[in-house]
């Protein structure tokens, strides 16, 4: 009677808690239309130090219900810690198990999910392939071959979408283990596929890197191409009568004498174009990357020198997000690679971004000028606007306005 | 499957039992590869497992049974030698396979019909036959290559003493700063003997971070930074690890070795029994400081 009533109890917490879970559940299983709501490296946050409850996942395999799991601060005597640690292992090797990879298709059909591999000069191609992932992974070219890049075939393989076969009647397919060791075949390539995979599972659109053939935007929105330095103006013929056109006499052109050494060599590049999840992505002619990703292992790399960084910068070219808010567009900079640190498997995402403060121009704004100037429009003192303006002014700044006159004097 | 297989010099293991009974001797190594179950999420991952250098290390000296497979190496040599017979054993197998799916499936189709059939529903004859032409295919790609028919002969190639000893020779060889690759492992084997779980520490910003038990069910306690022979340790790094630490609600452990290790010294000493000589280091002292932010606030 007890245990009848106990057991109804933990159905209805356990429903509970799948109506909690349910956002989460939804988003694991809308596979393509999935929209990463957040960065990857906020995702990272998110689950450093959560627990990993396997019986969440499990839950979608069979409609077992999924049980809520805590972690504890250190493992303590008796059979209640070891229990529950059997049945968290025993969830998550349950859950490792518990589909297999692959694909179902009709009889006849499956060439069209069969990657042709040539393991000589490391290429891959499907011959009328057809799939959803077509619209953002791949090359057609006109014979009907669809070719990919290593990690983009690893990746479709590893999801179970498509398969590699050995031999010619494709009686044989290789297994996750063969491929892996088949496919990546150069030091660091595992750390690539990591931060790729993590990408794409995101939902995020991954090609590998090309500068694109799009122009470099010209950002050097003062352009002036005489490199000058304050010294070269003549300041005292001017007379100013307020901050700005102080400060912008003021300026240097430190962006336009960075531009002119050359773009200097490192061992470092970026490895991939990453665009935010979107409906008609043309992969043909993609518009300019969201992000731009270098992969860096930490045991084989410090922190990127002056070179590196000037280098990484220099092969940038991503969208700009321009802000209402000067300082945020400070802060984003013109040019930035985000930079994913690897650290067997454990992945950090940093952004780099070139400061400029000189293309953004005067940051310097006189408020207190507009709001002068927007009262007497208000008042519209057409006649005697000028003049009482310019009185207005020169008597607040009497102590800094500087003459010609004066100095002559 | 006591199989640990390398490729490039990586630990990767896409056997799941050979995952389960590592748990069991403590090297729990990190999920990397997309989960069948739910491919498109990152919390949880599946296979291929991807080991810590110093993971490995670990195993392969204190745990004789397991052994070293270069998968990069091997399957080469297998393509190579794969004979028509080989291949048509393997058309066997995949056909096998194959049919027993169909079975089961043929299996499920009637029992649905015939308990359709019993609840009162006409159907005719013809529609009680399974048809297998038409059923669509599942097609399997299976984590590991162990059904492959020689691939047992290939493994006992590898599970010899010399070509172990010459495997983690050349392990050891392909590390960057040999003599701070040590370093780390007798650090790490000191923490493991202690009976802490260790994973990789790039989430707090040490080498490694290490858990009082299995991290499925317990948080971690340190974070652990290694301080190599004849380094200074900078006192602002001590502020910034004591107060992240802290912050997180972790120790901060500085470790390093009493004794120096020789790298020059290596090579004669290591070759002839890497694995005793890794032995008799370990036997050296493992000296580690913890610090905490103390505010006096």
């Amino acid at each position: 009677m007890l245990d009848g009533r106990n057991q109804r109890c933990a159905i209805l917490l356990d429903e509970e808690d799948r109506e909690m879970r349910k956002p989460y559940l939804d988003s694991c299983l809308h596979s393509d239309a999935s929209q990463p709501t957040t960065m990857p490296e906020s995702d990272y946050d998110a689950s450093d130090d959560e627990i990993q409850d396997w019986s969440v996942v499990l839950s979608l395999a069979d409609q077992k219900v999924p049980k809520r799991g805590e972690k504890d601060y250190e493992p303590l005597e008796g059979d209640y810690d070891s229990r529950n640690l059997l049945e968290a292992q025993g969830a998550m090797f349950q859950a490792l198990e518990a589909k297999k990879r692959g694909f179902t298709c009709n009889p006849g059909q499956e060439l069209r999910y069969t990657i042709r591999f040539n393991r000589r000069n490391q290429s891959f191609y499907i011959l009328n392939a057809q799939g959803k992932f077509l619209d953002s992974m791949g090359k057609t070219d006109g014979n009907q071959k669809t070719w990919f890049t290593k990690f983009e075939a690893l990746y479709l393989i590893e999801r179970g979408t498509c398969r590699i076969t050995y031999g010619e009647d494709n009686s044989y397919t290789l297994s996750l283990e063969e491929c892996y060791t088949v496919m990546l075949t150069e030091d660091g390539d595992i750390d690539k596929y990591n931060v790729y995979s993590h990408l794409k599972r995101n939902g995020y659109i991954v090609l590998e890197y090309t500068l694109l053939s799009t122009e470099k935007e010209t950002r050097n929105f003062y352009k002036d191409t005489n490199i000058h330095s304050v010294y070269d103006k003549p300041l005292f013929r001017y007379t100013f009568t307020n901050y700005s056109t102080i400060f912008y006499n003021l300026q240097l052109d430190i962006y336009n004498r960075d531009n002119v050494s050359s773009a200097p060599i490192s061992q470092l590049h970026i490895c991939f174009n990453v665009w935010k999840p979107q409906v008609n992505f043309q992969k043909k002619i993609p518009p300019l990357p969201d992000f731009q990703v270098s992969v860096i292992n930490i045991e084989n790399y410090n922190f990127p020198t002056l070179n590196d960084i000037s280098h990484l910068l220099s092969q940038a070219n991503t969208t700009l997000t321009t802000s209402r808010n000067p300082v945020s567009n400070l802060k984003f900079g013109n040019e930035n690679v985000i930079i994913a640190t690897v650290d067997h498997g454990l992945f950090n995402f940093i952004k780099l971004s070139r400061t400029d403060f000189h293309s953004h121009g005067l940051i310097w704004d006189d408020k207190w000028l507009k709001r002068k100037h927007r009262r007497a429009k208000n008042l519209q003192f057409s006649n005697v606007y000028w003049k009482s303006w310019v009185n207005s002014i020169r008597d607040s700044l009497r102590l800094l306005t500087l003459r010609w006159d004066s100095v002559e004097a | 499957m006591n199989k640990l297989p390398i490729s490039r010099n990586e630990g990767l293991i896409f056997d799941i039992e050979t995952i389960k009974s590592l748990r069991q001797l403590g090297i729990v190594g990190y999920l990397s590869g997309t989960l069948p179950l739910s491919t498109q999420q990152n919390n949880f991952l599946g296979v291929p497992l991807r080991l810590l250098f110093e993971e490995l290390l670990y195993v392969t000296v204190h745990h004789p049974e397991y052994f070293i497979v270069p998968d990069d190496v091997m399957f080469q040599g297998l393509y190579a030698s794969l004979t028509d017979d080989d291949l048509h054993r393997i058309r066997q197998f995949a056909e096998k396979e194959h049919n027993q799916r169909l079975e089961t499936k043929r299996k499920e189709f009637e029992a649905k019909m015939s308990q359709l059939r019993t609840n009162g529903k006409k159907i005719p004859d013809s529609a009680m036959i399974y048809n297998t032409e038409k059923e669509p295919v599942f097609h399997e790609i299976k984590n590991t290559s162990n059904h492959i028919p020689n691939i047992e002969t290939w493994n006992d190639h590898f599970d010899q003493p010399e070509v172990q000893t010459k495997l983690l020779l050349q392990l050891l060889q392909s590390r960057p700063n040999l003599s701070h690759s040590l370093t780390d492992y007798l650090i790490f084997s000191h923490l493991r003997s202690n009976g802490y779980f260790i994973t990789a520490g790039l989430r707090f910003g040490g080498k490694f971070v290490a858990y009082p038990g299995d991290p499925l069910r317990y948080h971690s306690h340190l974070i652990i930074k290694p301080v190599y022979n004849g380094e200074k340790i900078e006192l602002k790094k001590l502020v910034n690890g004591g107060r992240l630490a802290t912050a997180v609600k972790k120790v901060y452990v500085i470790a390093g070795l009493t004794n120096k290790i020789d790298v020059d010294g290596f090579g004669s000493q290591l070759q002839p029994n890497p694995k005793e000589f890794i032995k008799s280091l370990e036997a050296g002292p493992v000296k580690t400081f913890s610090f905490e932010w103390a505010g006096f606030g």
